[in-house]
């Protein structure tokens, strides 16, 4: 039997798809029937290179590095996430990301209280948040990968955590 | 009547101590500045090569150049360099380019200057050599022919100065704000100098100093790269 360990970037995916539908309008979401598929892919995830994917938002995410600071149990991970769109939703989808974590210690709060939720009592990931931050360093381009227009844009997400 | 008395010798002690534990201070500063350097740009190398590995797995279209053949975002692959040097007073990051060894997906000998060439966004005429024929691909059909081959944007229009961007965007944006100006603002007050000044005081004085310098230029808790 396969287990999946739930790793600290898994309650942060779960929590930002969650906040994307109920801050996005119903038609921006449903128009494009994602059904129980949640659109944040792990980078090599074949299910986000498929052409039915071409023309819906989606994100594609890695863990560039983390950095630790000598013993503190403090870590800092810094997540790479690239929105790929087409042209109509890609602002959409890149003010909801940043409004959604790019909020310091009240995205760390949310986070937590969201991962006791999702543990119906105790943790679902055994992880303290502290803090997250978001960076585009890099404007938006346009991208010629698909056969229609579409957009792509990367953010760095940056989250202090601890390990309980 | 009441004699009050002075003992001078003492507090000229403890004065001189006090400028002894600040020269040592200041020497192991100085002494230091080039290990901090080195320390913090080797940090910063890191993350940077990192994230262009990143960014070269999330959007291999940007990046694709800097990588061998078909293994965008792959350290072992990578066809750039960061030569960095450290000196008291400046980090500098050199990029360099390296030949490309593996061979193109359409055959042929390797495109050697792959990521310079496809970087700088130059167009490139491509001859059969001694009168034979190009085989290249089109929408996934391979096409043959004899004649000369223009290609405007090798790699693809968006790989055009990306590798730049992605550099200069990681330097003023993330680099700048999350590892430099944290280090900086924690080095504003010197919390070992307050720390280590009593003993200096009462005749720790220069080595004292020497060791509340060092300290107080070490980076904050150390700074590991994972």
């Amino acid at each position: 039997m396969l287990s999946e360990t739930i790793e600290p970037i898994h309650v942060v995916n779960r929590y930002l798809w969650d906040e994307l539908k109920k801050r996005m309008s119903p038609t921006e979401i449903t128009k494009y029937n994602y059904g129980n598929i949640m659109p944040i892919f792990p980078v090599n995830d074949s299910t986000s290179g498929d052409a039915k994917w071409i023309n819906r938002p989606y994100f594609v995410y890695t863990q560039a590095f983390r950095v630790t600071h000598g013993l503190h149990v403090l870590k800092k991970a810094t997540f790479v996430y690239s929105l790929k769109s087409n042209v109509n939703d890609f602002m959409g989808w890149a003010s909801a990301l940043q409004d959604i974590l790019d909020r310091q210690d009240d995205a760390a709060a949310d986070i937590n209280e969201y991962n006791w939720s999702l543990g119906n009592g105790s943790l679902y990931c055994p992880v303290i948040f502290h803090s997250f931050r978001v960076y585009q360093n890099e404007p938006a381009k346009p991208s010629s990968s698909v056969s229609t227009p579409s957009v792509s844009a990367t953010f760095m997400v940056v989250a202090e955590y601890h390990l309980v | 009547m009441t004699a009050v008395t002075f003992n001078f010798t003492d507090l000229v002690t403890k004065l001189e101590s006090a400028v002894q534990y600040s020269m040592g201070f200041v020497a192991a500063v100085e002494q230091e500045r080039l290990s901090f350097n080195t320390k913090l740009g080797e940090v910063i190398k890191t993350m940077l090569e990192r994230y262009i590995d990143s960014q070269a797995s999330l959007s291999p279209e940007r990046l694709h150049h800097m990588y061998e053949w078909g293994q965008a975002g792959d350290p072992s692959a990578r066809l750039f360099d960061f030569n960095m040097v450290a000196t008291v007073t400046h980090i500098t990051l050199d990029g360099s380019f390296r030949q490309s060894t593996s061979i193109p997906p359409s055959g042929g000998p390797p495109f050697e200057n792959k990521a310079s060439v496809m970087e700088s966004g130059a167009s490139i005429t491509i001859t059969p050599k001694d009168s034979g024929v190009i085989a290249f691909d089109v929408d996934g059909e391979t096409v043959f022919t004899s004649s000369e081959v223009f290609i405007e944007h090798p790699g693809g229009p968006e790989v055009s100065g990306a590798f730049r961007e992605t550099v200069e965007g990681f330097l003023r944006g993330y680099a700048k704000s999350e590892v430099i100006l944290p280090i900086f603002r924690s080095m504003a007050t010197p919390q070992e100098f307050k720390r280590y000044f009593p003993s200096g005081v009462k005749g720790g004085g220069y080595a004292t100093g020497l060791i509340a310098g060092r300290e107080y230029m070490r980076i904050k808790g150390g700074l590991n790269v994972e």
